[in-house]
């Protein structure tokens, strides 16, 4: 052993120390002289809500055979067929409101503000009606003038809120009617609707 | 007569309970007891506070997804499709499992090269990916009849994966490992050197070390 192979030894192991004591410290942070008691307070936010359709409405909006054309506002087959919900006295077994309808379960803590959208209506082979010619109007009651034609909204390839804040038992009613353009091949056209349902005041999403 | 009577009765009533079913469809309920998950970089974190339940009268398929936001940091679901009992309330939802991870989303400053010795100041906003959880009815009216709309139902809650920023200086790990690494190689090299020969050997040298000495002397 050379002479000052004992001075490097001790150098290196006092590098060696070193950096372990550093390697074990890093990120450590020296707070002072601070302490401090944690207790600890705990909530539980829950939200819970569940939706289901009419039977009509979940077999499918239909619009029938249309012969003529140009068409507009073609009833869906099922827009005057169901209860009229705001009958009283005399009319309490009234009819002509729709049966098409989104229902909140009364097994919810909040209303659910339903979102609808569409894709484009087209055949098999590829023809197509555009989509801002199938519309839908909502409403939490339903008659013979509810929901409204004049009040009628395109449907969009986005959700669109359509229906806000409808309480738990409670239900949101539709009518969809479609317009058929002069010059529309002949076919059969279908696409798909859909609806969903989120806690109020929520997004829609996508 | 009397009997008859409620015969008939008891036969109206069953049939008006079976039409008053044909008109419910099946439905899907959503519970989130929870909107956010913190998670840390590259480290997974999973969330078990939403699920699944439906308290309606027919068994309902539902199929499980995420928002687009999420599904870029979305490693592992514990289903894709489910099916949820008739008459399950919100007291005995199916739990649903998400696991997400995030990569390193922060800015950190390097030392050297761009890629080594960083330090981690936080002094960007926090990261958060806001998202939904989305349950699909996994059946859909076909509108068979001609021209018409499919239906579709889903219901959703929102869900904030939120990334965890923690604060740290240069971050000096990589040299205290080369210079442990340096110290223990010249050590090693140093002993190995002196305790390669045989005992005998190293005195028999160091004695003539000594007398190379004396005759200097």
């Amino acid at each position: 052993m050379r002479k000052n192979d004992g001075v490097i030894i001790l150098i290196f192991a006092a590098i060696l120390l070193f950096s372990l004591i550093m390697i074990l410290n890093q990120g450590t942070k020296i707070t002072g002289y601070a302490t401090q008691i944690n207790t600890t307070s705990n909530v539980t936010i829950s939200t819970y809500f569940a939706i289901d359709m009419s039977t009509n409405l979940s077999d499918g909006i239909q619009f029938g055979t249309i012969s003529t054309l140009p068409t507009v506002n073609q009833n869906a087959t099922h827009n005057y067929d169901g209860v009229n919900t705001t009958a009283q006295g005399s009319t309490l077994n009234g009819t002509n409101g729709t049966s098409m309808w989104m229902n909140v379960s009364t097994d919810s803590n909040t209303g659910v503000d339903f979102c609808v959208k569409a894709d484009v209506l087209d055949t098999a082979g590829g023809d197509a009606i555009g989509l801002g010619n199938e519309s839908y109007h909502n409403n939490t009651v339903t008659n013979v003038s509810l929901p409204a034609l004049t009040s009628e909204v395109s449907m969009t390839t986005t959700y669109t809120k359509a229906g806000y804040n409808i309480s738990q038992g409670s239900s949101n009613y539709y009518r969809f009617w479609l317009d058929v353009p002069a010059g529309t091949v002949s076919g059969t056209y279908n696409n798909t609707v859909s609806f969903k349902g989120v806690s109020t005041e929520s997004a829609c999403g996508t | 007569m009397i009997k008859k009577t409620i015969n008939y009765r008891a036969i109206l009533i069953f049939l008006l309970i079976i039409l008053l079913i044909s008109f419910i469809s099946a439905g899907i309920g959503i519970v989130s007891n929870a909107a956010s998950l913190t998670v840390k970089e590259n480290e997974e974190s999973c969330i078990t506070s939403i699920g699944a339940y439906n308290p309606f009268t027919t068994d309902s398929g539902v199929t499980i997804s995420v928002s687009d936001e999420l599904k870029g940091i979305l490693i592992q679901k514990s289903v894709d499709t489910r099916l949820i009992p008739a008459g399950t309330g919100h007291d005995n939802a199916i739990p649903l499992k998400f696991c997400f991870k995030v990569p390193e989303v922060y800015h950190r400053d390097y030392a050297i090269a761009g890629r080594f010795i960083d330090k981690l100041d936080c002094t960007e906003g926090q990261k958060v990916y806001s998202g939904e959880v989305i349950l699909e009815s996994a059946t859909t009216g076909d509108a068979s009849s001609g021209m018409g709309s499919a239906t579709k139902m889903a219901v959703s809650t929102p869900l904030n994966v939120r990334v965890a920023c923690n604060p740290y200086g240069w971050n000096y790990s990589l040299v205290y490992t080369l210079a442990i690494f340096l110290s223990v190689s010249v050590i090693a090299l140093i002993l190995l050197r002196k305790y390669r020969k045989p005992k005998e050997e190293r005195i028999k040298e160091k004695m003539k070390k000594l007398k190379q000495e004396l005759k200097k002397k």
